[in-house]
């Protein structure tokens, strides 16, 4: 019977789609209802759920029996991007993202358990329009990227000991399967009419798109450990510690093209010596960009999750009444630069030059009744990506984020969770374009502000056995 | 009651003290500025006065000296201007007469777009245009022209409509209609042809549209709508060099003749008293002749075999008196239209008639005749007087400096702002 349930809690999590934006980069904390209620704090007194085989490996030891939990956090994002110049603003089109998370406990001794669990610490997911609202003209950012998607699955086996009533510690393997997509717009003025004469040379506008560009790779593997400690110093007191290590992910993908419409009818007198009216979607073709330049191809990225810590303490000035805070760490200073290498097309590095974060996270817990457990919290992320790259790709900065939530035990053996969390980031200035070929990107490039907020909804069911 | 142990106190002092690290730090967005918040978002439509035309050709140079270019300056707006490459497209004439340019024998015919391409324009002017083209390239009944090639070049295909919407101006200055009569004035087969003017009810339908597409985008707090610039007719600006009298040129035939001898009798044409011969062929008549005169004078040419090139002033040469006349009642019908839409816009409008007619007297402003003998000290460098660029037509720095302080005393003036000349 348990078996038969991890394997479908397994394919239901394959099924749902894990795309998100919540947390510092591109990284997911919401692996946990209880968790997300009491604002993300997990590390120094992780919850009764099973989460724990993310929060702190050690959280699981000692545990008696057998545990499941299934649950989700739908993600619902939105902001917009409003330019500088003309004072317009574009929405991002988010639809809400259901982030699922599933964990099995089971107390093999009173000292020794294992578990499995399977989260997306992970991913992001921006869609956006491809028009301005307001006005016939087009968004700018959808050469950086409009339809993009990366996701990190976790599978964590873990063991935990609890070597005496002070110190438990446990260690998990993470086997790690990544995807990636990104959907951008084709700039035709940057490419070559005719060797050392672009399309721009010969007039063309900035940001005139020739083709969609996807490039998608999945089935990327990688492997990394996640490991914890608690200790019980005193009565009513708890200390966690736990550190995530890196995984590199190698992606192997491909990289294809559709004509896209320039909405360029060429006048009379044009460059390409063409009749009036021509599209020059027609000389693009003619020309052969689709056949000799834009062609299906391979390619090749690799991306690291950066290593994470957290360390946290959590104080129970009463048997129904627990207080906590958390710090976190994470190593964003590893996704400095993104190679993409094509097989034909010159390979593209995108700068993105992150840097390490701290997040800051509070929470209580209150036993309201008996089985009634009330929750919240508020955290402080910093942001991970530097003035200069702040794209439509991960319009990212720091956020405010507050949370709440109530669990309910309905029987011995059944117990729910649920959790409201919402997102303030801060107002972030960011570019829409890329800089040229070759070229570092610098604020100057940047030419609007980015919003960002969220409600996050999250359920988790548990079932004892 | 749970008695608080040091740790217990340690640990809530923890907790208090944490949120303090946190804050908000929004940033915020930064609009465009100028000394008014009319201007921050400046387009200018216009023509090859517009784009910064000048001796023949454009370039770098020759586009930041144009007059929208100034007054954006004044204004302290961002103005983004589709820069062309030195020596231009083409480069300048250094010298008409030998159809000299800037960048020599050698350039190229366009030396095309400065890079990277400016991720917006302001500067909408496109050389040729008639006034459907601010809105539409496709028209059947715009005659092919060699300035053409600037739509692309330019503007990249985009009308000036399309590229406003794209940066959706808070103030237009527009300077429409004279290309729908230089097209007559210019025609290589007839000069002054009727039937090659924009009739003033089309002009008015086209520029109707042409405000309409531009209130449409909803951003355009204020402008100022140009009368017909008096580049073309004598009789608006009588000392314009490019039309000059018949007369005129005819007794420069008289100078060509001199030069040999015996030749045949001048052939006094009563119609030149009356009409105007466009440079390209008066210029070229006599061009011909000196090329003759030289063959002669080499040793190449017999002197019987001389054939005198003469310039009759006939309709296929010159705008005849009548075509003259129904040039300048056009221009001032389109004029009483734009000032009407002006007027019914709560617009400004702005005749650059007077800046030319202050100029007119200023000796050497405006040559009544082209410096064309070699001899003249002002062949080269100024053929057409001061105030005109060196292809006769189109305004030279000067002039531009001139119309842009002209323009912002009408902005100051009707809008009430403190605009300088920069």
């Amino acid at each position: 019977m348990p078996r038969s349930i991890l394997g479908l809690a397994a394919l239901a999590a394959v099924a749902l789609v894990p795309s998100s934006l919540v947390a510092q980069g591109f990284m997911v904390n919401e692996h946990g209802t209880c968790v997300m209620a009491r604002g993300g704090v997990g590390t120094p007194k992780p919850c009764g759920d099973g989460s724990a085989v993310f929060y702190n490996p050690a959280g699981i030891a000692g545990s008696s029996g057998g545990m499941l939990s299934l649950g989700a956090t739908g993600i619902y994002a939105y902001g917009s991007f409003q330019d500088d110049y003309t004072g317009e603003s574009t929405d991002l089109k988010n639809s809400i993202v259901p982030v699922p998370h599933a964990y099995f406990t089971y107390g093999l001794t009173p000292k020794l358990s294992a578990g499995f669990g399977f989260f997306v610490p992970y991913g992001l997911g921006t869609k956006w329009p491809t028009t301005f609202q307001g006005y016939d003209t087009d968004f700018e950012g959808r050469f950086n990227g409009y339809d993009n998607d990366l996701r990190s699955m976790y599978f964590q086996p873990t063991v935990a000991y609890k070597i005496n009533d002070l110190v438990s510690v446990g260690a998990g393997f993470d086997f790690v399967l990544g995807s990636v997509l990104l959907n951008q717009m084709v700039d035709i003025s940057e490419q070559e009419a005719q060797p050392g004469v672009t399309f721009g040379d010969l007039g063309i506008p900035f940001h005139t798109q020739a083709a969609s560009a996807k490039i998608e790779a999945s089935n990327a593997t990688g492997f990394g450990g996640n490991f914890g400690i608690l200790v019980t110093p005193g009565r009513g007191v708890s200390i966690g510690a736990r550190y995530m290590t890196r995984v590199k992910l190698d992606y192997a993908g491909d990289a294809t093209f559709e004509p896209a419409p320039t909405g360029i009818a060429l006048p009379p007198g044009n460059p390409f010596g063409v009749p009036a009216g021509t599209p020059l979607d027609a000389v693009l073709v003619g020309g052969g960009i689709f056949e000799d330049v834009l062609v299906a191809q391979g390619g090749n990225a690799q991306i690291t999750m950066p290593d994470q810590f957290s360390l946290g303490v959590a104080v129970s000035p009463s048997d129904v009444f627990t207080v906590m805070a958390e710090w976190q760490w994470v190593h964003w200073a590893l996704f400095d630069t993104l190679t993409l290498d094509f097989e034909n097309l010159p390979d593209k590095t995108i700068v993105e030059n992150y840097g390490n974060t701290n997040g800051f996270r509070f929470g209580f817990e209150w036993a309201a009744a008996q089985k009634v457990m009330v929750r919240g919290g508020y955290l402080y992320h910093e942001g991970a990506a530097p003035p200069e790259t702040v794209t439509p790709l991960l319009p990212e900065g720091s956020r405010n984020e507050f949370t709440a939530g109530m669990g309910y035990q309905f029987s011995s053996r059944f117990a729910a969770d649920f959790a409201y969390q919402y997102i303030a980031q801060d107002k972030r200035r960011g570019r829409v374009q890329e800089p040229l070929a070759g070229n570092p990107p610098t604020v100057d490039l940047n030419s609007g502000l980015y919003t960002f907020n969220a409600h996050l909804f999250g359920a988790t069911l548990r079932v004892l056995f | 009651m749970v008695r608080r142990t040091p740790t217990i106190r340690f640990g809530l002092a923890l907790l208090l003290a944490l949120p303090l690290v946190a804050a908000c730090n929004n940033e915020a967005i930064m609009p465009p500025v100028a000394v008014d918040p009319m201007f921050v978002r400046y387009a200018s439509l216009g023509n090859s006065l517009t784009a910064g035309l000048q001796s023949g050709g454009m370039n770098d140079s020759t586009q930041l000296e144009a007059y929208p270019v100034l007054l954006a300056q004044a204004m302290e707006t961002d103005f983004v201007v589709p820069l062309l490459r030195s020596p231009g497209c083409p480069g300048p004439y250094i010298n008409i007469f030998a159809q000299t340019r800037v960048g020599g024998a050698g350039a190229p015919p366009c030396a095309l777009r400065i890079g990277p391409a400016p991720t917006r324009i302001n500067q909408l002017g496109i050389p040729g245009a008639e006034i459907i083209e601010f809105f539409n390239y496709f028209d059947p009944g715009v005659i092919p022209s060699s300035t053409d090639a600037y739509k692309t070049f330019l503007l990249g295909g985009l009308t000036p409509v399309q590229w406003a919407r794209k940066i959706r101006p808070t103030f237009v200055t527009i300077a429409a209609g004279s290309n729908d009569l230089l097209g007559a004035g210019l025609d290589e087969n007839n000069p002054g042809d009727p039937d090659l003017v924009t009739p003033p009810a089309e002009f008015a339908a086209s520029y109707d549209a042409l405000l309409d597409s531009l209130d449409a985008i909803g951003s355009i707090e204020g402008g100022v709508l140009i009368g017909v610039q008096p580049i073309v007719f004598a009789s608006l600006v009588p000392s314009v060099t490019y039309f000059s009298p018949g007369a005129a040129w005819q007794q420069f035939e008289v100078v060509f003749d001199g030069m040999t001898a015996p030749l045949n009798a001048l052939d006094v044409n009563a119609a030149c008293a009356t009409a105007y011969v466009p440079f390209p062929i008066g210029g070229g008549a006599l061009a011909l002749a000196q090329a003759r005169v030289d063959s002669v004078l080499g040793g190449l040419l017999a002197p019987q075999d001389l054939v005198t090139v003469e310039i009759t002033c006939a309709d296929d040469q010159a705008i005849t008196a009548a075509e003259m006349q129904n040039l300048v009642a056009a221009a001032a019908q389109y004029n009483l239209h734009i000032q009407q839409a002006a007027a019914d816009r709560g617009w400004a409008y702005f005749d650059p008639a007077p800046v030319f007619n202050n100029l007119a007297p200023v000796a050497g402003a405006f040559r009544p005749f082209p410096a064309f003998l070699p001899s003249d000290p002002q062949h080269e460098t100024q053929p057409f007087g001061f105030a005109v660029s060196r292809d006769g037509i189109h305004w030279n720095a000067l002039m531009h400096e001139a119309i842009a302080a002209a323009l912002i005393d009408a902005i100051n003036s009707y809008y009430e702002t403190d605009l300088e000349m920069p």
